[in-house]
């Protein structure tokens, strides 16, 4: 009997963990140190913008832990009863503005963004980036220093609605985007070589939050409840501080 | 008007044989071409019209030259003045009659008038006058090769190129198209040297002012018809003017008779001493030379012979000559006429006693 | 016994296929009303996007054949060294995932690309314009056109193009006049399967040439975008291009050209 249990104690875990795009290197690294630990314990991502979480868990996607990028679509995940228990917030984050290195569209301020031919890239709305983006923007315009018509000047300069934040990223990286807003932990040293960062005013600083639950119906309730622990834990959130991550509280 | 001589010389080396011909064609001169399938017939058709190249050679017509190997000239086909009638006539599915003979007319940009009435006369002419709207699938095999014809006649090519025009047609056809083909060659309006490439003995006779055959390539005989009937230079000639031809050798002489052993199945003959000269010679007994008999009627004709009939064939186009082939040793072809067979009553299977007389057979070395 | 299970057997594989096939696009037509189909139909940025789709797919089809044609005879009816490499080249794009060759695209023609320099010169700036859009279609569809057309071309026989040379026609009349008439069936089925493909292109897309609605919005990315926010809009969408694609292939079924493809034969003339 024992036997049998220690036998069924012994069979491999296996985690599935929905996140937003931004946190799959903080991720990445959290499950290796969960996974050092408990060789048992196999951790499997679905990263992709918070938006198509919430669709997928919606028809019935199997998965164990979500973490989204803002506390709308988790909100919308509770309101159609696929959260258990209260999500927590576990990091924060905020948002940038960068240009190529090359800088070919010499932004040398926030205010350059409105000129006429800047090839701006945000995230569509339903992405949270994409929607802090247009918070920033609609911030920056009421700030003194700004034009009155900032913002219509600036979103007029998009010339992409990319589904994901590090798409945006990647435009930018790439060169063919003139700027983009991304979250300052998506600027990654790898990132940082190729890019330069504009921070934002106070007056505009858009934080995001980033809540995580339990789904329900999951199958492996203590698996995910370990990783939820450890993401709230020290090391977790020491993770994702060294992933340029605003603590949770 | 400038003389138009089809002036040929060309060597092409394929897989299995090597072509090489050098003849000329006069203008309103058919040269027919014999031989047996893979002689390379087609191709020397294909080498004049410029679908092939030769490996080396000289193709002209009168002063153009369409290849000149050494000077490195090598027209392409739509420049050479070449009338091509392929087996299947190869009508453009796509265009209905008129459209087809008209195709050529087009290509060179002639008024529609010009076009309208070449293409209505041609079309009168090859008696395929009435077909001008329909479509190839709907016309008969022979319809289709006189609009064939047409389709080339109507651009006064210099030289006409016709790979065996009337092999694809059934017996009654052939006839027919045959007829018509005869008038037109004879009535073309403007010089045209014409090559004629056919398996069919009848055609070679009916059309060609010569002939040449080709066996593997090579041009093994080329000259007019009766000189190829009495003097066929090569067992195919011979077998395709339907002549006795064997080799042998002398085995032995007796007052002025020579006894022949054919090779390879060793049968014997009897013949006029040829004279003084090596033993290996050619032998040849015309199928009329031949007398067939239901029971050997004794005598000392010198050559007698008994085998079983294996075909009886009327002779086109009428059948008063049959020919009739033994399983003799030699084997024999005799001709004989309609009436004898009837009177003998012969038939396949039949053991008959062939025979012809020493005299009969002509030897040469 | 035996034939009764082989019976079976085909059925059930049939079936299945069917249920796979079929059930999607089934769920797809019967989730909206026709009254909410219609109205989310009226959307703007919902004619927007059709409108766009329609425009950059014909675009992308008519380039495919003037592109692809010379290609396709070249490969139809010539020998020549490097032509295996050509005609795997040709095929690549149907193997390439969308988004790598989006990403391709953007490698060698974005402002910072290999070509992008050259580009820049000519004052041509291409990621994030409706042209980028054209370019990544012609990039998926053009295998289709190309295997197509080829196989036509090659299909049609050599004694009708001699014979056409031997009448008089240059290359280039037997190739309109003889040849193409000929392989008409095979290019027609090609441009119809080349423009499908053009107007269901999502991945390369939206890599290279962004999404902006009005400009490089086509109606796959649309309904992607759509998905995120309002299902019915996605939905409503989703019928649309569903639609639009069944009626072109069905269109190839019955018209008298689609016999290359197993549609209907050209009527024979009768005696």
């Amino acid at each position: 009997m024992w036997l049998v249990l220690a036998l069924l104690l012994q069979q491999p875990k296996h985690l599935a963990v929905y996140a937003a795009a931004s946190l799959s290197d903080a991720f990445n690294e959290m499950a290796d140190s969960l996974q050092r630990r408990d060789p048992d314990l196999h951790i499997d991502f679905n990263f992709a913008g918070s938006q198509v979480l919430v669709l997928q868990l919606g028809q019935g996607a199997a998965a164990d832990v979500f973490a989204s990028a803002d506390d709308r679509w988790m909100q919308t995940a509770r309101d159609s009863g696929l959260i258990d228990g209260t999500p927590q917030t576990f990091a924060r984050n905020r948002l940038v503005v960068i240009v190529p290195k090359g800088n070919p569209a010499r932004i040398g301020k926030l205010q350059d963004l409105a000129r006429s031919g800047v090839k701006l890239v945000l995230a569509a709305d339903a992405v949270p980036a994409g929607r802090y983006a247009r918070e920033a923007i609609f911030r920056l315009a009421w700030s003194a220093g700004y034009p009155p018509d900032y913002s219509r000047r600036v979103l007029a300069n998009v010339v992409s609605y990319e589904e994901n934040v590090r798409s945006v990223a990647a435009k930018v990286q790439l060169g063919e985007a003139d700027a983009g807003f991304v979250y300052v932990s998506d600027v990654t040293p790898a990132v940082a070589r190729q890019v330069r960062r504009f921070d934002l005013p106070d007056t505009a600083d858009v934080i995001a939050s980033y809540p995580i639950a339990l789904v329900r119906h999951s199958t492996n309730t203590e698996a995910a409840k370990t990783f939820i622990d450890f993401v709230l834990s020290p090391s977790g959130q020491a993770v994702l501080t060294k992933n340029r991550f605003l603590p949770g509280r | 008007m400038e003389a138009l001589l089809l002036d040929l010389a060309v060597a092409k080396r394929f897989d299995a044989f090597a072509l090489a011909l050098e003849t000329t064609v006069a203008d309103n001169e058919t040269l027919v071409v014999v031989g047996e399938s893979g002689a390379g017939k087609s191709t020397l058709l294909r080498l004049v019209a410029g679908l092939e190249r030769p490996d080396r050679g000289r193709i002209a017509v009168g002063s153009r030259i369409y290849f000149d190997s050494g000077s490195k000239v090598d027209l392409p086909p739509w420049r050479r003045r070449t009338g091509y009638v392929a087996q299947d006539h190869a009508l453009f599915p796509h265009l209905t009659v008129f459209d087809n003979v008209a195709f050529g007319l087009r290509a060179a940009g002639r008024s529609p008038f010009d076009i309208l009435t070449r293409v209505t006369d041609a079309l009168v002419r090859l008696d395929v006058g009435d077909l001008g709207e329909r479509r190839p699938a709907e016309i008969s095999g022979g319809q289709a090769q006189r609009v064939a014809l047409a389709r080339v006649l109507v651009l006064d090519p210099d030289v006409l190129l016709l790979d065996e025009p009337l092999a694809a047609l059934d017996l009654r056809t052939r006839a027919q198209v045959r007829g018509v083909l005869r008038t037109v060659l004879a009535t073309l309006p403007s010089p045209c040297a014409t090559l004629f490439v056919t398996h069919d003995p009848l055609e070679a006779m009916v059309f060609g002012d010569r002939i040449a055959a080709l066996e593997d390539g090579q041009v093994t005989q080329i000259g007019s018809r009766e000189e190829l009937l009495a003097r066929p230079r090569s067992p195919y000639v011979a077998a395709f003017l339907g002549i006795n031809m064997f080799r042998g050798r002398i085995v032995s002489r007796d007052g002025g008779i020579v006894r022949i052993r054919t090779a390879p199945d060793g049968g014997e003959l009897s013949a006029v001493d040829p004279g003084a000269g090596g033993a290996e010679v050619v032998a040849i007994v015309h199928p009329r030379e031949i007398t067939l008999f239901r029971q050997a009627p004794g005598g000392s004709a010198q050559n007698t012979y008994v085998g079983v009939i294996t075909e009886l064939v009327p002779e086109p186009p009428h059948g008063e000559r049959v020919r009739v082939a033994l399983a003799t040793q030699p084997p024999l072809v005799a001709e004989v006429t309609d009436r004898a067979v009837l009177q003998l009553d012969l038939r396949e299977g039949l053991q008959v006693t062939a025979m012809f007389k020493a005299t009969g057979v002509t030897v040469f070395r | 016994m035996k034939l009764l299970v082989v019976r079976v057997a085909l059925s059930a594989a049939v079936a299945t296929l069917l249920c796979i096939l079929a059930l999607p696009m089934i769920s797809l037509l019967v989730r909206l009303s026709p009254r909410e189909l219609l109205h989310q139909l009226a959307q703007p940025v919902v004619l927007t996007a059709l409108g766009l789709s329609l425009e950059t797919s014909i675009a992308t089809t008519a380039l495919v054949i003037v592109l692809g044609l010379p290609v396709a005879y070249l490969l139809a009816t010539k020998e020549f060294t490097g032509k295996r490499v050509l005609q795997t080249l040709v095929e690549i794009p149907i193997v390439l995932p969308p988004t790598v060759a989006g990403v391709g695209l953007l490698l060698a023609f974005g402002r910072a690309g290999l070509a992008g320099g050259a580009l820049k010169a000519l004052g041509i700036e291409l990621p994030f314009t409706t042209l980028a859009v054209v370019m990544a279609q012609v990039f998926v569809a053009t295998p289709f056109f190309i295997s197509a057309a080829t196989a036509g071309i090659a299909s049609v026989e050599r004694r009708y193009t001699e014979a056409a040379a031997t009448l008089g026609a240059t290359p280039g009349y037997g190739f309109f006049r003889v040849l193409l008439p000929l392989a008409l069936p095979s290019v027609l089925a090609g441009a119809a399967m080349s423009w499908a493909r053009a107007l269901g292109e999502f991945g390369a897309t939206i890599t290279f040439a962004g999404n902006l609605p009005g400009r490089t919005q086509t109606m796959p990315l649309a309904v992607y975008t759509a998905l995120q926010n309002d299902l019915a809009a996605a939905v409503a969408l989703s019928v649309l291009l569903v639609i639009l694609s069944f009626t072109i292939l069905l269109g190839l079924r019955f018209a008298p050209w689609g016999a290359a493809v197993g549609g209907a034969p050209a009527r024979p003339r009768g005696r």
